[in-house]
């Protein structure tokens, strides 16, 4: 064995094998992990403002940033134990009793500030949120609001706003973080179960210097290796600063940071109402009448009698109809959208089928509509694009297709 | 898969678990533990399967997670400072829970030379030979330079051809 190729071939001779009662136990295990996956992502699908939020890549960053804004408020329960002996972090435990409202800006890697303003009840529970996402490619600056179990979200590029049901926003945020942003006692038991397993390495640096921040340097371990650096007031012994660094090989790569603007700061009341301009769009899915029950219909005839009837409520000139089956529009949307054609008949319903290279529950019915515009009439084909609510179980909507066309 | 079908699990499971076995086995210089990190790696692919964008081949995604894994269990082990394999029964005559396929005193002693070696050359060894990594790939990984992982590979190399030579004159 003289050569480097001789021990690089013997090396390769090296294999290794499981046993058949390992190869059981991890495809028993990893089964169970996939099934649950799939669950939880049918799950997610019935939902929700996070899923729209999450489409853009700013707003994963922003809407992370806020689950770090309020696990930070919350953070310091689990740590107690592990502070060091001149600041103690029972005395920012102690502070954040007294938090009722928070203004926080973030700061993604990739620039540009985003805001967020919180209200929490004596409990600690949230009361209300607004969230302001600055422009973004793709989908443009966002304003989310959550209240009452409703959030609004506001795309002011496309002009379009959308209410959706947000009964159980908890569920709604990224796995691992999302019981840290509303209950404290969760976020206690994600980080005790985390020290338990002795990946979470915590520093505390006192201030050098008169007015300088009180610093904790949290890194977790794990596969997704994570360092959170807490910047603590030394007189308020409030939050003043987080800052996220993932691990990049050898280094700490910065990712985001969450500045803490203001606590207990009144905000004015308008702040959380979404004032929308007239000429947005705004789609309203908790309207319980949106789409039709697909009760025991097939998918397929569900879809096919949702377009059917879009038409049948546009030639009866049912504007408030129609947007429901359009999926919320307003009956004045509608018939300024609309209004303008006599759709006179259905002349045929195709027959439902999966639009090509679509894998989503989307399905496409083809309509011929005979119509009259300026006094001609004429027969147009149209694509119609038929799925499930996303906040109303069992009922269908539709969610887009080519029947603007020429209006 | 991420239509949540179990054969397309098993069959990935079938195609790889001896190759990713092989190079824990490899990083960890603990075949015991080595399973270990392949149940946790199979576990997480599967959780996070709906999050899952195949960016490049699916070998070469699972060896980098064996390698992540086998990484956290080196640092934390040596945060411990207990040696990895102490915590485990390989040694005597306790069979190991990974089989050796090529069970041979060749191999049995280069094995054990394997684990002599320092980690980092251990790993850039095993990365390229059974990660069948390019040492871009490897440099990429780790957040080193090039020429640092090529460094650690020969000097790995040479260490265990003394190694195995001192086993064989001995």
């Amino acid at each position: 064995m003289s050569s480097a190729d001789d021990i690089d071939r013997s090396i390769k001779k090296l294999r290794f094998t499981t046993r058949a009662a390992t190869d059981e136990r991890i495809l028993a295990d990893a089964s169970a992990a996939l099934a649950e996956a799939r669950r939880t992502s049918l799950e997610a699908r019935q939902s929700s403002v996070w899923r729209i939020i999450m489409k853009s890549h700013w707003t994963k960053l922003g809407a992370a940033a806020a689950v770090i804004v309020a696990a930070a408020v919350l953070f310091p329960i689990a740590l107690d134990e592990t502070a060091a002996p001149a600041y103690a972090i029972e005395q920012t435990i102690e502070a954040n009793r007294a938090v009722r409202a928070i203004q926080v800006s973030f700061e993604p890697a990739g620039g540009g500030v985003g805001e967020m303003w919180a209200q929490f009840d004596d409990g600690g529970g949230l009361i209300r949120l607004r969230m302001d996402f600055p422009n973004t490619p793709g989908d443009g600056p966002k304003v989310v609001i959550w209240e009452d179990d409703k959030a609004k979200v506001w795309f002011k590029r496309k002009k379009t706003a959308c209410i959706v049901h947000e009964r159980n926003t908890l569920r709604q945020m990224p796995p691992g973080d999302r019981q840290a942003f509303f209950n404290p006692k969760a976020a206690g038991e994600e980080l005790l179960e985390a020290r338990a397993r002795e990946d979470t390495c915590i520093e505390t640096t006192e201030p050098s210097a008169p007015g300088d921040p009180i610093t904790l340097t949290v890194t977790k371990g794990g596969q997704d290796e994570v360092r959170l650096v807490f910047q603590v007031d030394p007189e308020t012994k409030l939050l003043r600063q987080i800052e996220k660094h993932e691990r990049k090989g050898d280094t700490y790569v910065f990712r985001s940071r969450v500045k803490y603007v203001a606590y207990n700061a009144s905000v004015d009341p308008n702040a959380f109402v979404l004032d929308i301009p007239d000429d947005v769009l705004c789609v309203d899915q908790t309207d319980p009448e949106i789409g039709l029950a697909k009760g025991d219909l097939t998918s397929k005839q569900i879809a096919a009698k949702v377009a059917r009837e879009f038409f049948v409520a546009l030639i009866a000139k049912d504007y408030l109809k129609a947007g429901r089956l359009l999926g919320g529009p307003s009956a004045g949307w509608m018939k300024k959208t609309f209004g303008g054609v006599t759709y006179v008949r259905v002349v045929s319903v195709g027959e439902a089928a999966r639009p090509p290279k679509s894998k989503g529950l989307k399905l496409m019915v083809t309509c011929e509509v005979e119509l009259e515009r300026d006094g001609v009439k004429k027969v147009e084909k149209y694509d119609v694009y038929v799925r499930p609510t996303y906040s109303l179980p069992g009922r269908w909507a539709i969610s887009g297709g080519d029947f603007y066309k020429n209006l | 898969m991420q239509r949540g079908d179990e054969g397309a699990l098993r069959c990935i499971y079938e195609r790889y678990k001896d190759d990713l076995v092989t190079v824990a086995a490899c990083l960890l210089a603990d075949p015991s533990a080595a399973e270990d990190v392949l149940h946790d790696v199979f576990v997480d692919f599967a959780a996070g399967i709906d999050r899952f964008r195949l960016r490049r081949n699916l070998r070469g995604y699972l060896v980098t997670c064996v390698a992540n894994r086998a990484r956290d269990r080196l640092r934390s082990a040596s945060r411990r400072d207990v040696p990895l394999a102490a915590t485990h029964d390989t040694a005597g005559d306790v069979p190991s829970p990974a089989v050796q396929v090529a069970d041979c005193e060749e191999t049995d002693a280069l094995y054990r030379a394997l684990t002599e070696l320092p980690a980092e050359q251990r790993e850039a060894i095993t990365l390229h030979v059974h990660g069948e990594m390019r040492f871009r790939q490897i440099a990429q990984e780790l957040g080193v330079s090039i020429n640092t992982v090529q460094s650690r590979y020969r000097y790995g190399l040479e260490k265990l051809r003394s190694l195995m030579k001192a086993g064989v004159s001995s």
